[in-house]
């Protein structure tokens, strides 16, 4: 134990505050006693000072009388003199009648320090005692007359000395009276204390648990009496406390199984909460009152509103619904639908909702109602994204029939046009003159081809074919679109690839197609010209994709005009097929195109507009996570010169226009055709030809046959047990894989419907000529 | 210690004195009883007026001197006793006439005999009774021991008739009687003359006198003018100069012998003192005809 705290515990103790006690009552009393003898000393000295002064005042008079009577200036001035010595008076003065000083003598030692007090009395010629004839007649002295006066002054504060003295010794004397009360004082209680100090130390062992313990009990005293209670004290609670230790084991059993039971609850409770937090759905109940209690993670994250935010369901309908107007509707059909789960007996109420969150963004929501147990569950549901998704959907499945359709009228018309223009080629052919109807048929050849382009669109957007990817730059990609469809369209473009761009694997010519759709969109938007800014960027694993993408990386293309922008409203309407806002100047396939084929790289495509300010579109494209290959695409195949050639050729085509188109020219350049429908017939005629000894020098394989093989099945039966055959494939699916890939599937080359001019009699020419004749 | 000093003084003198008279003795031998103001001041005074030649003796500078052998040595023609103590030591001198200076016991209680000569300390009482008339006093309180003062309260008596002037007189035979003499003079005197007595006027008395005058309002005449300071009211004081030059004409009329041995004239030359201040506080105005 440290001093302090020894001292600590001494201050505490009863001993010390008993004692304490006992010395300011003694220092009480010392301080009235001291200040009592003190003023009373101050009084007396006051009083002896002043009797002192006026008795000094009547000796100086009665001593002046004579010298006044006759003048005597120096006897005067000896006994002013001789009162000063006195050192209580400060000034002695003797004055004539007519006030004149005649005598002044101060005190040599003494400088006025103030509270000066003075007394006066005349000096007369008789003495002040009158005779008693005179005190009983009442008059004066007979011949009595006045000589002069006298002034005493003296100064209370001369006092002060004494008056210290006087403080000085009652302090000396309090403070030995002090010391004399404690030192008698101190023995005494601490003798007296002894006996408390044994109760108290008793009491302190009875309250550590000593209940055996008992105190010495001396009869009479209250001590003893005091004792004599806590004895019995301690016999009473010896017994309670056997009896606490049994209810405290048994408490103790209570507690710890309550203790495990409330632990359970809490994890329990812990669990509630975790699920109601994992819920895809919004939790929150109220009680009767409308206060709200709980509201889980999903509600919060989902719509923006803490918890501390919404006190009452009130503050969640004047959030959630701003408008008054709507917010009463949603009251009014939240009514409704107590009222009718009410009559039908059903706990739970149920109705719809637009919410309107904290960012501003508004959700589709049904509420559900609960009541249980004095508290309302509402549960909400989140049907805006299953909403949208099964817009998406329906639009997919629109999109697939409309594309199914569209790619069989597509077709068709495809076909009828590859008849129309291979017969208007084949006209032409045979008009050697400059003619009129030689003007027409090309103007006629000029229609067909744009209507051919029409159809290509249309079958790229309807089925479009699974793209041919393939490793390459989309920088190049870029610029060539925009050399290709920016050309005097008086528009700039600014195109920003950042250095280590990565490639992507994708169709060169769909990819191209996107730009080219998307450019001319542009320059359409920008009739009094403009700038089209392209930028492009990586998007790594490390940011999170944007919506609908998978994880992993991206390189995105934002192409921005400074056009009249895009109302909200017709953000999305933007890419369905047929939807335009140049009516005469676009098909309305361009951008459903864009998306088709964006989409069937794994892509996205989205848009951003404002009107005014012009659109940006903004692709993801799955990248390579690599630099991109730097070499350019082989250069295209020289085409061999039309010439007369001769050999048999084998026509497949399900089409009977284009079968007769195809006779019709080929054999006009020198060669016998047969031709067949369907593709087993074609494999059963270049078998039996090649097993006749006579084979076909090539073979011309339409790509698509309906309800039968195509050209690439036919294409492996033949290559099957005549790997040099020299096959051809023929389609109106320019992008089809096998068309562009088309090596890989055995083809010698490609040949895309409908043939413009020669181009089949030129690429038979070519191969049979022993080159490879390129694909178109 | 101070007799045997004072014994050796005294053969200094008698030395002093032989070898002086050795070659010619002094006409006057003058005795002296101190060395007062006063005595030095009438010897002056003698001296002056004196064309013989003195020789002093100055009594209380010996603790005894034999004046009869002193003038039988020294045979001078002639012996002033200046003081009451001279005087006394000068009676037994009967070879050459005496003549008294300043001694009140002269000519003041009775008239001395033998060859003693002398001048008067006072004036005639007429000067005082005088001056009591002209302060007004009618009835003027006089407090005397006979013994020292009876033979010149006789002569004012004498005189007071005429000048219509009642003394009231009380005789004190010893001093602690004046005080009891004063309080019956209360209210029955106009005036209270203060004589050169030694009994009625002592140290202890002298405030007595002045505190009659102080509460009875009437003016102390007293014979000098060290009592004003104290209260007295008007001093007739002798010139002391004069006395010694009054002193020397007796002596030269004794020595020629144009005089008679026992010749006493009173003080010729007085000046009478005021204090303004009690005379104000008296109502008299004492600077208009007292003077």
């Amino acid at each position: 134990m440290t001093l302090r705290d020894r001292f600590e515990v001494i201050r505490k103790s009863f001993l010390f505050r008993i004692f304490s006690i006992f010395i300011q009552v003694a220092t009480v009393v010392a301080l009235l006693v001291g200040s009592l003898y003190i003023l009373t000393e101050i009084r007396k000295d006051r009083r002896t000072s002043e009797t002192l002064s006026r008795l000094t005042a009547v000796g100086l008079a009665k001593s002046a009388r004579l010298p006044l009577f006759s003048g005597d200036a120096e006897e005067l001035s000896k006994l002013a003199q001789f009162a000063v010595v006195n050192p209580a008076i400060h000034r002695a003065m003797v004055l004539d009648r007519s006030g004149r000083v005649l005598a002044d003598a101060r005190h040599s030692k003494i400088s006025p320090q103030g509270n000066i007090q003075a007394i006066s009395i005349e000096v007369r010629s008789s003495p002040s005692g009158s005779s008693p004839d005179d005190v009983l007649t009442g008059e004066t002295a007979r011949g009595d007359l006045p000589l002069g006066s006298v002034r005493i002054e003296y100064e209370t504060i001369r006092l002060s000395g004494h008056i210290r003295g006087t403080i000085l010794l009652a302090v000396a004397f309090g403070l030995l009276f002090l010391l004399l009360v404690s030192a008698a004082g101190y023995p005494v209680l601490r003798r007296e204390m002894r006996s408390f100090d044994e109760l108290l130390r008793g009491l302190g062992e009875i309250r550590d648990g000593d209940y055996d313990r008992r105190l010495p009990a001396d009869s009479g005293s209250e001590l003893g009496i005091a004792a004599t209670n806590v004895n019995g004290l301690a016999a009473a609670l010896k017994q309670r406390d056997g009896e606490n230790r049994e209810l405290q084991r048994s408490l103790e059993c209570e507690i710890q199984a309550h203790t495990h039971s409330e632990a359970e609850a809490r994890e329990s409770e812990r669990t509630l909460r975790d699920l109601m937090d994992a819920m895809p759905a919004g939790v929150a109940w109220t009680d009767l009152d409308g206060n709200i209690r709980f509201m889980n993670r999903y509600m919060i994250d989902c719509f923006g509103y803490g918890y501390g935010e919404l006190r009452t369901i009130e503050d969640w309908f004047f959030w959630a619904h701003p408008d008054p107007d709507y917010r009463r509707s949603v009251l009014e059909a939240r009514n409704a639908a107590a009222e009718a789960a009410s009559k039908q007996g059903a706990d739970v109420s149920s109705y719809e909702g637009r919410v309107t969150c904290r960012d501003g963004s508004v959700r589709h929501v049904i509420f559900n109602n609960q009541i249980r147990k004095e508290r309302i569950v509402i549960t909400l549901i989140d049907i805006t994204d299953r909403e949208a998704m099964q817009e998406r959907f329906i639009r997919a499945q629109k999109m697939e029939t409309l594309g199914i359709l569209a790619g069989g009228i597509a077709h068709n018309f495809n076909n009828a046009l590859t008849s129309v223009l291979g017969y208007i080629g084949f006209a032409r052919m045979k008009l050697n003159d400059p003619d009129k109807a030689m003007q027409l048929l090309k103007k006629a050849e000029i229609a067909s081809s744009a209507a051919a382009g029409i159809a290509g669109q249309l079958l790229t957007f309807a089925r479009g074919g699974d793209p041919v990817k393939a490793p390459l730059s989309i920088a190049k990609v870029i610029r060539d679109a925009v050399s290709l469809s920016l050309g005097g369209a008086g528009v700039d473009a600014s195109i920003e690839i950042p250095p280590g761009l990565h490639g992507v694997e994708a169709d060169e010519g769909q990819l191209g197609q996107v730009f080219n759709n998307l450019i001319i969109n542009a320059v359409q938007a920008m009739p009094d010209g403009g700038t089209i800014a392209i930028r492009c960027a990586n998007v790594g694993t490390e940011k999170p994709p944007p919506q609908g993408l998978l994880p992993g990386d991206y390189v995105r293309i934002a192409l921005s005009d400074r056009g009249c922008g895009i109302p909200e409203e017709m953000l999305e309407k933007v890419f369905e097929p047929y939807f335009t806002t140049r009516a005469g100047i676009g098909s309305g396939l361009g951008l459903a195109s864009v998306r088709s084929i964006v989409e069937k790289h794994g892509g996205t495509v989205t848009l951003h507009s404002e009107v005014g300010k012009g659109a940006t579109f903004t692709l993801h494209i799955p990248s390579t996570g690599t630099l991109a290959p730097g070499e350019d695409p082989p250069a295209p195949e020289n085409l061999a010169p039309t010439a007369m050639a001769g050999g048999s050729i084998l026509f497949l085509d399900d089409e009977a226009l284009i079968r007769n188109l195809a006779r019709e020219t080929l054999e006009d350049s020198g060669y016998r055709v047969t031709t067949c429908t369907h593709g087993e017939d074609a494999i059963a005629l270049y078998r039996e030809a090649k097993d006749q000894g006579t084979p076909f020098s090539a073979a011309v394989l339409d790509l698509t046959i309906p309800n039968g093989l195509g050209g690439r099945e036919v294409a492996g039966r033949i290559l099957a047990f005549d790997p040099d055959a020299v096959l051809v494939v023929s389609s109106g699916y320019s992008n089809n894989p096998v068309m562009s890939d088309h090596r890989r599937f055995g083809f010698r080359a490609a040949v895309s419907k409908p043939y413009k001019d020669d181009a089949l009699t030129r690429t038979l020419a070519g191969l049979l000529a022993g080159s490879t004749a390129p694909h178109h | 210690m101070a007799v045997l000093m004072r014994a050796l003084r005294l053969i200094f003198a008698v030395a002093f004195l032989a070898c002086a008279t050795g070659a010619t003795a002094a006409d006057v031998l003058i005795v002296q009883s101190g060395r007062s103001t006063a005595y030095e001041e009438s010897v002056r005074g003698f001296r002056s007026a004196h064309k013989g030649t003195v020789q002093t003796v100055v009594l209380s500078d010996y603790a005894e001197v034999d004046v009869v052998r002193l003038v039988k040595e020294e045979q001078p023609r002639l012996v002033l006793a200046v003081g009451d103590a001279a005087l006394a030591a000068s009676r037994k001198v009967s070879q050459v006439p005496v003549v008294g200076l300043l001694a009140p016991s002269l000519n003041l209680a009775k008239r001395p005999v033998g060859s003693v000569s002398g001048v008067g300390v006072l004036p005639p009482p007429e000067r005082y009774l005088e001056l009591c008339r002209t302060l007004g006093a009618k009835r003027v309180g006089v407090i005397h021991d006979p013994d020292r003062t009876g033979l010149y309260l006789k002569r004012a008596r004498q005189a007071a008739n005429r000048f219509g002037i009642e003394l009231v007189v009380r005789e004190v035979r010893a001093p602690r009687e004046t005080l009891a003499r004063l309080e019956q003079l209360k209210g029955a005197v106009d005036a209270l003359w203060m004589l050169p007595d030694a009994t009625a006027v002592t140290a202890e008395t002298l405030e007595g006198w002045f505190l009659f005058s102080l509460q009875q309002k009437v003016p102390v005449v007293t014979f000098s003018e060290q009592y004003l300071a104290k209260g007295a009211a008007v001093s007739l004081d002798v010139d002391r100069a004069d006395l010694g030059r009054q002193a020397a004409e007796l002596a030269d009329s004794l020595l020629n012998g144009a005089a008679s041995r026992s010749t006493w004239p009173d003080a010729r030359k007085v000046t009478v003192h005021t204090n303004e201040t009690v005379g104000k506080n008296l109502g008299l105005d004492l600077s208009a005809g007292v003077k």
